[in-house]
């Protein structure tokens, strides 16, 4: 046999038994590593996770590193025989490596010996090798690596029965990626969804399907239940940045809640350490946001000019897809802003219309100078994400500059002056020298021209302005002076000069309180054109403050120019501001703000105090030579005003002592009842009340159709109970009003039953003709006691009565004492006026007359017929405001809110009664505004808007 | 040439009491402590600002320490008298002067002068020594009259006084009484009770715009005034009794320009001696800290005629050089009463100048003041009667009507015949209708009327004009610039815009200043 076939059959036979139990083995350890390392990484921090990774990289480099090792081994003879031989002859293996030796040795130095001598040496020594030996040899060798394969297969065994799961979790998490493990597990067995909307929606809760997407409003809480497939998981539900635990249920399941806040992939999921393995099926979420609420202001947007127009109606309408919490009408300007509350709702209302008028004479409006906007906004009731406001396009309303109103209205006057004055001129003229003598067609159509033009000046509006009503009825008297026929002996160009001065006087006096008005209204621009330069000048918002200076200075210099056009004070004034603008104005183009801002304060410190710029019109009398009388005497040339306002005061108060006389009458007449004993009616009346008790029992208590026959019937019910506790307290003034009030409504029922119009709106008959008859028994019984107590009190009552009576003559006496100057010239009032006071009078005396005879409830009916009328004539006083109204002064009863009294009483005007009607609408949109506050406020705001437009 | 021995010895005297003197000057130089120099600089520099030497104690701050407080406050005085409000401002802003009464009252008044003059417009004419601050820009166009009138009233006053006022002369022309009293410290009340239209004070003249009074006042007679209160602080130090002050600034109103007519209407004797005798008098010695604050404006006007009528006697019995010497004395004796100078100039104290000068006005012959401020009228004329026809004229005459408005005015001129005012209105509306020769009668002579009114000036002065008589006209024009130059009329030169539908040509005047004033008033009716 060949030595190298020897080897071959000697490494071969090693090979075939110690290489593969020793590979085996190898593996085994290696996919140990594997198992053990699973188990580590499934701590799921990042260290654990690298030396899992270590451990198993070293196993498979040890593997390499044996295979290539073996490989050397058997390729290399001297290595071969050293591993083969060895282990089998110790002896053999030794001399045969030496001869292996010798023989390289040989072969590359011949001084040492004969190659062949070695070759034969050491073939020798092989062939005395026996592959037996050595296979007997590895056979042992190859059982020691049985041996520890089966040891570490029993760990690999070991591994798994810990936990199967926790060996393939582990290998998950060992592989993760960004903290996602890539092979999702199911972790929950019989996993359910419940999706709850948030309460104010009112929806019901629904379940979902993982894996199918659904579509929920924003704040849904979703409730995911399930029984957890393994124990010892930290499971939570995720949506990749948020986590929720699941807890316990405490029924062997485990639960997570999570509020829906916007759209979303959500995913149970286990974590481990810093990797999450998810489950498979995520539940797929779409956000449904509340929106914010849908306003629309009918017209806008748009821009109006305030001196433009009468009013400013506002109509919107507010949608929301879940419900309105509140309507709120906002006016800004610049940086200012006004909220007005319109409505506020429940929260379950999805839309809303309503409309409110705003008046250019608005407060907070008058005090603009910049272009308002105006705009409804509508809150909605989002408890979530915080209420909403949606706000509608505006309408911009452009202020005319301050003062222009006035100014125009000034000019407007002073043009119907300046036509008395024309009207003047052309009298002198043409009546010289027969000035008593009754005036001709011609100049009659002159003096209606005159007329005309002050009447045409007296209802016009000027930007929302008007004229003061009591100012409006002086000039209505002149004007009614001037067209009247002459007295004997008066001189129609003296009559005409009279009203020529009053006009003037009181329109000199008009502007003089404007101009004192205007002056601190435009101190406030100025001071917003200080606090702009300061702001500019001090803080970080330069730009801001420089615009809100320019803009102030802007309608600053504008409105001086207008406040010059109002009288001497006004153009004395305007002068100081024009010229105190100038000098802001430079300090600006210099950019010098400090300075501006000086000038500004000044001027503004100025315009507060409206005083003349020297002693009220006086000339220099100190430090300046003598005081001189210079010019036209002092003092006013017509005192026409001062005697009007004399007289209007005598009115208001005779209106006001008038107004307490019907309280006293009204008093006496009370206690005069309340004197009169109707205990021996009680038994009679109770027993009434019963009845008319019983009667009414067989209507319905309450119906939910309003307008329904049943309804009405309920009404009726309701009085006619009111009218038997008025019978069994005997207050027969109360049930007697019950009773009709009673009646009415069971009339209208009946009338409602017999058309049946609604479905399930019936009744019985003979109910309702039973409450009926017994209401109308009972009523003519009341009717009767009541009238018997009022004779009786009225015989009580006689004395006090007829002091009254004399009080009401001595007052109808003033009246007519008024009525008679309110025609004289200088104390001339309107027409409308004059006749209302002598209407007055009249029923004032039948008033007094039924007094003194001692019928009282006669009196005081004519009494509060009176009152009416002198209320009506009442016409306030020439230096009053524009929004004052007649008899605003010392009055006495009933009061509103702040002291403010309210008026009462009065007749409505017909809608072609332009101010007047108007006037009327403003007191009553007031008068219902003061219960704003209330739950029905809005709505009987927008309800009396409604009728009366 | 030789000497004698007492000569020596006396010469030898003399050098040792120089030697003396000079070593004590010497130690005075050194040793003198630091902290007496703050005193005396302060007074040093306090009395310079008083005598409006504004230069002199700018360079004496400068040398001064910085940090002194007292210094500090004078620095803020002196930036006031140099009309900087703002520096003064800032200066008293600090806690030091805040806190105390007499830095927190200037700080205000500081405050509120710095707040009425930012943005101001200055004007200063060098050759004339005038700085002219305008708090309304369009009072630009009275600033070469303003700035004639104080150099002519200062010249006259130096002469008079014997004092020469630094340059320039500060001015500040603002537009009411507001303003007024922010840039003076007047109360705004006295200022308005009182009527005051001008105030020297803080080294300034502050005096309000004609503009601001409806009718104009004797602007430039009230410059004069107050330039010579300026005077006087300088002078006297600021220690001349307000009589003196008062009665000399009367004085020098009138005495820097030529006489014109109605400068002694009333006289200011009669008007005393009136006093004197009804009980009505104030008194010389009682006038209390200023005539503004006077309860009234008759009150005001008493005190003024008494101590007009006073000084003008001391003067006429000691004569220019004797006011010279008093002034000079009141500045050097230190005090507050003028009792020793006045004994030390004339031989007398107050008390005896005054009981001398009341003896000689009761044994005057001035009679009484004709009229008083009140209205002359005709017999069986009725105030409400003039007052009617007044407006209705005007009314009349503003929309056009001039004929018409000449009928309701004439009778109301006619019913107070001496009140100028109404012969203006009533001429103007006769001259407007085309009647100019009853316009020419209506309107008058200068001895029928008993005051100064500057659209009655401008009239007269146009019809002197017309009739070739020049020199009657410029001095005509000339009156009513002084009284009311803002008026229409009056800068026209008795021309005015044609009211209602009328037409006609409107004419300028041939004077420049005047012509650019009657232009500038019309400019600003039509914007």
């Amino acid at each position: 046999m060949a030595v190298t076939e020897l080897i071959d059959r000697l490494a071969s036979a090693w090979r075939q038994r110690v290489g593969t139990a020793s590979r085996q083995a190898l593996f085994v350890l290696f996919l140990l590593t594997i198992c053990g390392g699973a188990h580590l990484a499934r701590v799921g921090t990042l260290p654990a996770r690298i030396g899992t990774l270590a451990l198993v990289l070293v196993g498979g480099v040890a593997l390499i590193w044996r295979w290539r090792a073996e490989h050397r081994t058997f390729s290399d003879v001297s290595r071969t025989l050293a591993r083969v031989l060895l282990p089998s002859d110790r002896q053999l293996g030794e001399r045969t490596l030496r001869a292996v030796r010798l023989l390289g040795r040989t072969e590359h130095d011949r001084s040492i010996g004969s190659a062949e001598l070695a070759r034969a040496h050491f073939e020798r020594l092989l062939s005395r090798a026996s592959v037996e030996a050595v296979e007997h040899a590895a056979d042992r060798r190859a059982s020691r690596w049985r041996v520890a394969m089966l040891l570490l297969l029993g760990g690999i065994v070991a591994s798994f029965a810990v936990g199967p799961m926790r060996v393939i979790e582990g290998l998950d998490v060992l592989v993760a990626r960004k903290g996602i493990a890539p092979l999702p597990l199911a972790w929950l067995d019989y996993m359910s969804v419940k999706a709850e909307p948030p309460a104010y929606l009112r929806m019901s809760e629904r379940n979902l399907i993982p894996g199918l997407g659904a579509s929920l409003p924003e704040g849904t809480l979703l409730t995911v239940r399930g029984i957890p497939r393994r124990d010892g998981r930290r499971l939570i539900l995720t949506d990749g940045r948020q986590e929720v635990p699941f807890v316990a249920d405490g029924s062997g399941g485990v639960v997570a809640r999570w509020t829906v806040e916007e759209s979303s992939e959500l995913k149970v999921a286990a974590r481990f350490g810093g990797v999450l393995i998810e489950e498979l099926d995520p539940i797929t979420l779409r956000s449904v946001a509340d929106s914010t609420p849908v306003v629309e202001l009918q017209g806008a947007p748009k821009t109006l000019l305030l001196k433009e127009v009468e009013s400013i109606e506002v109509q919107y309408e507010a949608t929301d897809d879940h419900g309105l919490r509140q309507i709120d009408l906002v006016l800004r300007a610049g940086d200012r802003e006004d909220r007005r509350t319109l409505a506020r709702l429940d929260g379950e209302s999805t839309f809303e219309q309503g409309a409110h008028v705003l008046a250019p004479r608005d407060p907070w409006l008058r005090r603009m100078y910049l272009p308002v906007l105006v705009s409804v906004e509508a809150r909605d009731n989002d408890p979530v994400r915080g209420p909403k406001w949606g706000t509608s396009e505006p309408i911009t309303l452009v202020p005319p500059v301050l003062g222009e109103p006035e100014a125009a209205r000034i000019a407007g006057l002073g043009r119907a002056r300046d036509e008395v004055a024309d009207f003047l001129a052309w009298q002198m003229e043409e009546a010289k020298g027969k000035e008593t003598r009754a005036p001709g067609a011609t100049e009659r159509d002159r003096a209606r021209r005159a007329v005309d033009a002050l009447r045409k000046a007296l209802d016009k509006s000027y930007g929302g302005l008007t004229v003061p009503n009591g100012l409006r009825a002086f000039y209505l008297g002149q004007a009614q002076v001037l067209e009247r026929p002459l007295k004997a002996g008066e001189s129609r160009v003296r009559r005409t000069e009279d009203v020529l001065l009053a006009i003037d006087v009181a329109l000199r006096s008009l502007s003089t309180r404007d101009a004192a008005t205007v002056s601190k209204r435009l101190a406030d621009v100025v001071e917003e054109v200080a606090n702009g330069a300061k702001q500019a000048r001090e803080t970080e918002k330069r730009a801001i403050g420089l615009a809100r200076l320019d803009s102030a200075f802007s309608a600053a210099r504008s409105s001086a120019l207008q406040l010059s056009k109002l009288g001497m004070l006004g153009a004395d004034l305007g002068s100081v501001a024009v010229a105190d603008l100038g000098r802001v104005s430079r300090s600006r183009q210099a950019e010098d703000l400090f300075h501006a801002e000086l000038a500004a304060r000044h001027l503004a410190a100025r315009l507060r105090r409206p005083n003349p710029s020297f002693g009220g019109g006086r000339r220099g009398g100190v430090e300046s030579g003598p005081p001189s009388a210079k010019g036209a005497p002092t003092g006013e040339p017509s005192d026409a005003n001062d005697r009007f306002d004399e007289l209007a005061a005598e009115l208001e108060r005779l209106v006001r002592e008038h107004g307490d006389e019907i309280g006293k009458v009204e008093q006496n007449l009370a206690e005069a009842e309340q004197g009169v004993s109707l205990e021996s009616l009680r038994d009679e009346a109770k027993e009434r009340a019963d009845a008319l008790r019983q009667a009414l029992s067989g209507l319905p208590p309450t119906s939910h159709v309003p307008g329904s026959a049943r309804s009405a019937a309920a009404l009726g019910r309701e009085h006619g109970g009111a009218m038997a506790q008025g019978l069994e307290r005997l207050s027969l003034g109360d049930a007697v009003q019950s009773g009709r009030d009673a009646l009415s409504a069971l009339d209208s029922a009946e009338k409602k039953a017999n058309r049946g119009s609604l479905r399930g709106d019936w009744l019985d008959d003979a109910d309702l003709a039973s409450a009926r008859k017994e209401v109308r028994k009972q009523l003519t019984w009341a009717e009767e006691k009541l009238a018997q107590l009022k004779r009786r009190a009225e015989e009580r009552g006689s004395e006090a009565m007829r002091g009254s009576g004399e009080r009401e003559h001595k007052l109808s006496r003033r009246a007519g004492n008024l009525a008679s100057r309110g025609k004289h010239g200088e104390t001339a009032l309107p027409e409308d006026a004059v006749e209302s006071l002598d209407k007055a009078e009249g029923i004032m005396r039948e008033a007094a007359r039924a007094l003194s005879e001692g019928k009282g409830e006669r009196g005081l009916e004519l009494q509060r017929e009176a009152q009416r009328l002198l209320e009506r004539s009442s016409t306030g006083q020439t230096g009053d405001d524009e929004d004052q109204p007649p008899n605003d002064r010392n009055r006495s009863t009933p009061r509103g809110e702040g002291g403010r009294e309210i008026r009462t009483g009065g007749d409505i005007p017909e809608p072609g009664d332009g101010k007047n009607a108007e006037e009327f609408r403003r007191r009553v949109l007031e008068g219902l505004g003061k219960t704003k506050d209330g739950r029905f406020g809005p709505a009987v705001k927008r309800y009396a808007e409604g009728l009366l437009r | 040439m030789r000497r004698s021995l007492g000569e020596v010895s006396a010469g030898l005297a003399r050098l040792g009491r120089r030697v003396t003197v000079m070593l004590l000057a010497l130690f005075a130089l050194v040793a003198r402590p630091a902290l007496a120099e703050a005193p005396s600089r302060a007074q040093a520099i306090a009395d310079a600002i008083t005598e409006l030497d504004v230069e002199r104690a700018r360079k004496l701050l400068e040398q001064a320490d910085a940090g002194s407080v007292t210094l500090a406050f004078e620095r803020a005085r002196l930036a006031i008298y140099l009309g900087d409000c703002d520096t003064a401002a800032a200066i008293l802003a600090a806690p030091d002067f805040s806190s105390t009464p007499e830095g927190s009252g200037l700080l205000e008044l500081a405050q509120s002068c710095a707040r009425a003059t930012a943005g101001s417009v200055t004007i200063q004419d060098e050759k004339a020594g005038v700085w002219l601050r305008l708090q309304d820009e369009a009072d630009r166009v009275l600033s070469p009259f303003i700035i004639q009138v104080a150099v002519e009233a200062r010249q006259q006053i130096e002469k008079d006084l014997g004092v020469h006022l630094p340059r320039p002369l500060r001015i500040d022309l603002v537009r009411d009484l507001f303003s007024l009293s922010a840039v003076s410290g007047l109360p705004v009340t006295a200022a308005e009770t009182t009527g005051t239209v001008a105030v020297a004070r803080w080294g300034r003249v502050t005096i309000i715009s004609p503009r601001a009074t409806p009718l104009g006042y004797p602007w430039e007679d009230t410059m004069a005034h107050e330039i010579a209160h300026l005077a006087l602080s300088r002078a006297t130090r600021d220690r001349a009794p307000l009589w003196l002050q008062e009665g000399v600034a009367k004085r020098e109103e009138t005495r820097w320009r030529k006489p014109r007519p109605f400068d002694a209407m009333p006289s200011h004797d009669a008007v005393a001696r009136t006093a004197l005798m009804t009980g009505r008098s104030v008194g010389v010695d009682k006038l209390g800290p200023s005539i503004a604050m006077l309860p009234s404006p008759d009150a005001a006007a008493t005190a003024f005629a008494e101590v007009t009528s006073f000084v003008q006697y001391w003067i006429s019995e000691n004569g220019d050089a004797g006011l010279q010497l008093l002034l000079a004395d009141l500045k050097g004796i230190g005090g507050e009463d003028p009792n020793a100078a006045m004994r030390s100039v004339s031989g007398y104290d107050l008390s005896g100048w005054i009981l001398r000068w009341q003896h000689w006005l009761l044994a005057s012959s001035n009679p009484a003041p004709a009229d008083g401020p009140h209205v002359a009228l005709a017999p069986g004329a009725r105030i409400e009667d003039v007052t009617r026809q007044v407006r209705l004229g005007d009314l009349l005459f503003e929309r056009g009507h001039s004929a018409r408005a000449a009928e309701q005015l004439g009778p109301a001129s006619r019913s107070v015949p001496t009140e100028a005012a109404l012969r203006f209105r009533a001429s103007r509306a006769l001259l407007d209708s085309g009647a100019a020769e009853d316009a020419k009668t209506v309107l008058g002579k200068t001895d029928d009327v008993r005051s100064v009114h500057g659209g009655w000036q401008a009239l007269y002065g146009r019809f002197r004009s017309e009739t070739g008589d020049r020199g009657s006209a410029e001095r005509a024009f000339r009156l009513g610039v002084a009284v009311d130059p803002l008026a229409e009329d009056v800068a026209c030169e008795g021309y005015w815009t044609p009211r209602g539908k009328a037409t006609g040509k409107i004419r300028l005047p041939d004077d420049a200043r005047r012509r650019a004033l009657c232009q500038a008033i019309r400019q600003r009716s039509q914007d």
